[in-house]
């Protein structure tokens, strides 16, 4: 039988943005909480994690680069598909993620 | 064709007719399973509902036409406008979607039917309930009227002390019930039962809309059925999830609604953009430019949806950085939705388009839509939203996305699809006058709207003063409304006449290449005499001849298998043939089933809790006589399949759709329970009169006791299951009796936790967040519990062996998923005290 890896797998296409949708929440709740009870080194720390989730959006995209679209062309399809996905996805940490850089914490 | 193909053909459909058609009986007519007759039931009904809500519409236009007007007072205005988007939004955009994937998908994934043909038609019958419950409530005068978003605290009982707020979260909650169902029914059906050959490479994009957007409801409805039934707790029982004197928060309805709300407006649109991707291209008439942009596009579009919710709320306080979180995925999500749009554009460029009238409407989309995407820019920028928050600003831009991205697109499908369904033409009648009607009244309508926003004017004023310079814009409005309902009154007759009186259609008369039309028009009820093999994302156009082969048997699984209605099921990446699915006939269980479920609102909406409780039980009795009659009770043989293909029966495969079904519950089950999770977590940090006055007793002993048999719980189903892949049955059956005794314990645990530890659940949010997460694990720690008991009378019927393992499997993933859950929700519960006071 085929084997299906996180990279030819449907899965490939929704890792990208999983780790989006993770960055995403993780850097809401933790500002949420921040401003809540009063934390004064919120910066450093949203700044912090954001920094970290963009390494690992990186470190995706370099897993996908390092599997070359090779074996059948549908599995080379999706891998291709999930490549463009996590490039993408990125961009999108990186730019709604970067208000925490930029703008005043609470 | 020539005369032995005719006759052959004919003979198949003698054949496979009756065996898919539904007989002509009562029971035929409430026990249909069939996908073209369930889909095309949803449509009427939806678009019913549709010219509902348009006279609820022109009640408001009238209401508003003139200031000082008496046509209606507050109270009806609040019902109406209040019934008006609760219409079109739930009983008519969703379920419209619902039955055009349940129509569509079979047919261009070329299948006979859907993955789980007797949840279709459960769904269909809440969603009619659960319609006719608000629209009987519309006819009595208690007809919810507190906004379609139902905002608390004006929708919490001292505010609105009637029973109309009742009926729509109970009503509603019915419905959505059905669009769960759908949810689940799409996922599985596009991953698994396609045409032999159709990789997800070579799948249809209409069949990757409707997958993304399936995998959307699974997700984005969770939030709003939790937030459902936590208001109702709170107006029926008191527990105070959303008042702020007792530990609760108004703000945590907005999140768990525009949770659901915001991904709703993407979850119709995608659908119609689909319908879009499949038109255009047809009328262009070459291949969509950029296949693999748009499948990313879409995809990445169905996750940014899930992070603009908050843009509803930009005047709620929330602090600014997050703000500008939302604000920053709002100005996103317009470039995988510009993707899209480049692409139909470019199509369009490189092709050689032909001005049909689902063209028109599809040009019109154009205009309307993106105008709608531009002021939707402009409200994602935060000061600008400040200023026109709840006026009639926003009430036009939703109505230039939602009726542009939904409706323009819909109109179009419907002449597309015209021939298909009714076999005759639909390019012959008033279609283009009609057009012209709808698009004049609505920019009139609408484009006026903005201004009078800017002007000020509230959204949902009954009416208003003159001198405020609202009066001309309102009345142009109202004007611009009523040409657009004769447009919208005379496409209906148009469709109607035309499908009754107008020429037949030629066979594929738009030429297109998807599988939809290789079938005879209108389709039958089998779809496919044998199943197609496809080798490409055209295969229409790679064998014109297609249809005529396949009603003359060449394909896969030709005619009746045995008397019982069979299609075929792939491999989910290379669409290569991998078991046949079974289907049911025709059945009175889902009937029965949603009677049970309705009969348990109703009387909750009555007061009568122990009939609803006695109800439920009955749903749950349903779900085991509906379980009880999958299946066989032998192992089964392969069924050759032809093609030189012999495939085993769904039923002895570790891939077969109720694998899938239980998987996808699982998902929309987790969504809800963070959702809960999430609510509890947002009260403690964010709402005023925290800590609570009293934290639950310290029981170290009783959560240690707990996990013990949560872990017992989650373990022995698994070692059930593996017991019986081994063929050791008896080994097997005593791993259940343990599952079933180690579930009961984690019952009765969370009971006595419930009984002696925490604080009445009306006292405070913090013990109502306790009560609804123990609730919901001996639920499901109780429906594991009855599941065991039921895999056990299963096996000793002779439904389970070890290659017909479904039964445990699904017992295994289920029970292991309560048992984590309930493990967190120990961890939710005991160690609130530790932190709420170290």
């Amino acid at each position: 039988m085929r084997r299906q890896t996180p990279f030819s797998g449907p899965l490939a296409l929704i890792a990208g943005f999983s780790l989006w949708a993770l960055a995403f929440v993780v850097l809401y709740a933790a500002h949420g909480y921040s401003c809540a009870v009063g934390f004064n080194g919120a910066r450093w720390v949203l700044t912090g994690v954001w920094l970290i989730l963009l390494a690992a959006g990186g470190g995706l995209v370099f897993a996908f680069l390092r599997k070359p679209a090779q074996g059948s062309s549908d599995t080379a399809f999706l891998r291709r598909l999930g490549l463009a996905l996590a490039v993408a996805a990125l961009g999108a940490m990186l730019w709604t993620g970067m208000p925490v850089a930029l703008l005043q914490t609470c | 064709m020539n005369d032995t193909a005719h006759k052959r053909a004919l003979a198949l459909h003698h054949e496979m007719e009756p065996l898919y058609g539904q007989p002509k009986t009562w029971f035929g007519f409430l026990g249909a399973t069939n996908h073209t007759v369930i889909g095309i039931r949803f449509m009427v009904t939806a678009i019913a509902f549709f010219f509902i809500g348009g006279v609820l519409a022109m009640l408001i236009r009238a209401q508003l036409a003139g200031p000082d007007t008496q046509f209606l007072d507050a109270a009806n205005y609040a019902q109406v406008f209040t019934m008006h988007g609760t219409v079109m939004m739930f009983l008519f955009a969703i379920p419209l979607i619902e039955g055009f994937a349940l129509y569509m998908l079979p047919k261009v994934l070329g299948a006979r039917d859907l993955a789980f043909p007797r949840l279709s038609a459960f769904g269909y019958w809440c969603y009619l309930a659960g319609g006719l419950i608000l629209l009987a409530a519309l006819v009595l005068g208690i007809a919810p009227d507190s906004g379609w978003f139902m905002y608390t605290p004006l929708s919490s009982k001292p505010f609105s002390s009637g029973i109309n707020s009742d009926i729509w979260l109970v009503g509603i909650t019915v419905v959505e019930v059905s669009a769960v169902c759908a949810a689940i029914e799409f996922m599985a059906t596009v991953l698994k039962v396609r045409a032999g050959g159709m990789a997800l490479s070579k799948m249809p994009l209409l069949a990757w809309y409707l997958w993304i957007t399936a995998a959307m409801m699974l997700v984005g409805f969770p939030p709003l059925i939790l937030g459902s039934i936590l208001l109702e707790a709170e107006r029926a029982f008191g527990l105070p999830f959303f008042d702020s004197a007792r530990g609760g928060d108004p703000l945590l309805w907005q999140h768990l609604f525009w949770l659901f709300g915001h991904p709703e407006v993407y979850i119709i649109f995608l659908p119609a953009a689909g319908v879009i991707s499949t038109i255009l291209p047809v009328f262009a008439g070459r291949p969509i430019v950029g296949y693999r942009w748009i499948v990313a596009a879409l995809i990445a579009q169905a996750f940014l949806s899930f992070g603009l919710w908050v843009h509803h709320m930009f005047t709620t306080g929330i602090p600014h950085l997050s703000l500008a979180f939302f604000s920053a995925a709002s100005l996103l999500v317009v470039v995988p939705t510009a993707i899209q749009i480049f692409a139909w554009l470019t199509t369009l460029l490189k092709g050689r388009p032909k001005m049909t009238l689902p063209m028109l409407w599809i040009y019109g989309f154009f205009f309307v839509f993106v105008s709608g995407g531009l002021t939707g820019v402009m409200v994602a920028v935060v000061p600008f939203d400040w200023q026109v928050h709840d006026t009639h600003f926003v009430v036009a831009h939703l109505h230039y996305v939602l009726v542009g991205g939904f409706v323009f697109p819909v109109m179009a499908g419907i002449y597309y699809w015209g021939p298909q369904l009714s076999g005759r033409r639909t390019d012959q009648g008033l279609g283009r006058l009609a057009f012209w009607l709808v698009f004049i009244g609505f920019n009139l309508t609408f484009l006026v709207m903005h201004w009078t926003g800017l002007l000020g004017m509230p959204r949902r004023v009954f009416t208003y003063e003159t001198g405020l310079g609202w009066d001309w814009p309102n009345l142009v409005s109202s004007f611009g409304g009523f040409v657009m309902a004769i447009g919208f009154a005379m496409t209906l007759v148009d469709i109607l006449v035309q499908w009754r009186f107008a020429p037949h259609t030629p066979h594929n008369p738009w030429k297109a290449d998807t599988l939809e039309w290789a079938m005879p028009t209108p389709a039958p009820t089998y779809n496919f005499a044998s199943l197609p093999k496809v080798g490409s994302r055209h295969p229409l156009h790679d064998d014109p001849d297609l249809s005529a082969r396949l009603a003359g048997g060449t394909g896969y699984l030709p005619g009746a298998l045995g008397g019982r209605r069979a299609t075929m099921a792939v491999d989910s990446v290379t669409g290569a043939p991998e078991h046949v699915i079974i289907l049911p006939g025709p059945t009175l269980i889902p009937f029965w089933t949603a009677l049970a479920l309705v009969g348990a609102a109703i009387c909750f909406l009555a007061g009568f809790y122990w009939g609803a409780g006695l109800l439920g039980l009955a749903v749950i009795g349903c779900g085991c006589w509906w379980l009880w009659r999958s299946g066989d009770t032998a192992d089964p043989d392969s069924v050759d399949c032809r093609e030189g293909t012999r495939l085993p029966p769904h039923h002895a495969h570790p891939q077969a759709p109720g694998w899938w079904g239980m998987v996808f519950t699982l998902v929309f089950d987790a969504t809800l329970f963070i959702s809960l999770l999430f609510g509890y977590l947002f009260l403690w940090v964010i709402a005023p009169g925290w800590p609570p006055p009293a934290f639950i007793d310290a029981a170290p002993g009783l959560a240690i006791a707990t996990l013990a048999a949560l872990a017992m719980a989650g373990l022995a189903p698994l070692a059930a299951h593996r017991s019986n892949l081994r063929g050791d049955a008896a080994r097997s059956a005593r791993w259940l009796v343990v599952s079933a005794s180690a579930n009961a314990l984690a019952c009765i645990a969370f009971a006595a936790t419930l009984a002696f530890l925490t604080p009445p659940a009306a006292s405070h949010a913090y013990a109502a967040c306790i009560w609804a997460l123990a609730l919901y694990a001996i639920l499901h720690n109780g429906l594991a519990a009855i599941g065991s008991a039921f895999v056990l009378a299963r096996g000793r019927a002779g439904f389970v062996s070890a290659r017909r393992s479904l039964d445990p499997r699904n017992l295994a993933a289920f029970s292991g998923y309560s048992a984590l859950v309930g493990a967190v929700t120990v961890a939710a519960i005991h160690l609130g005290p530790v932190l709420g006071t170290g």
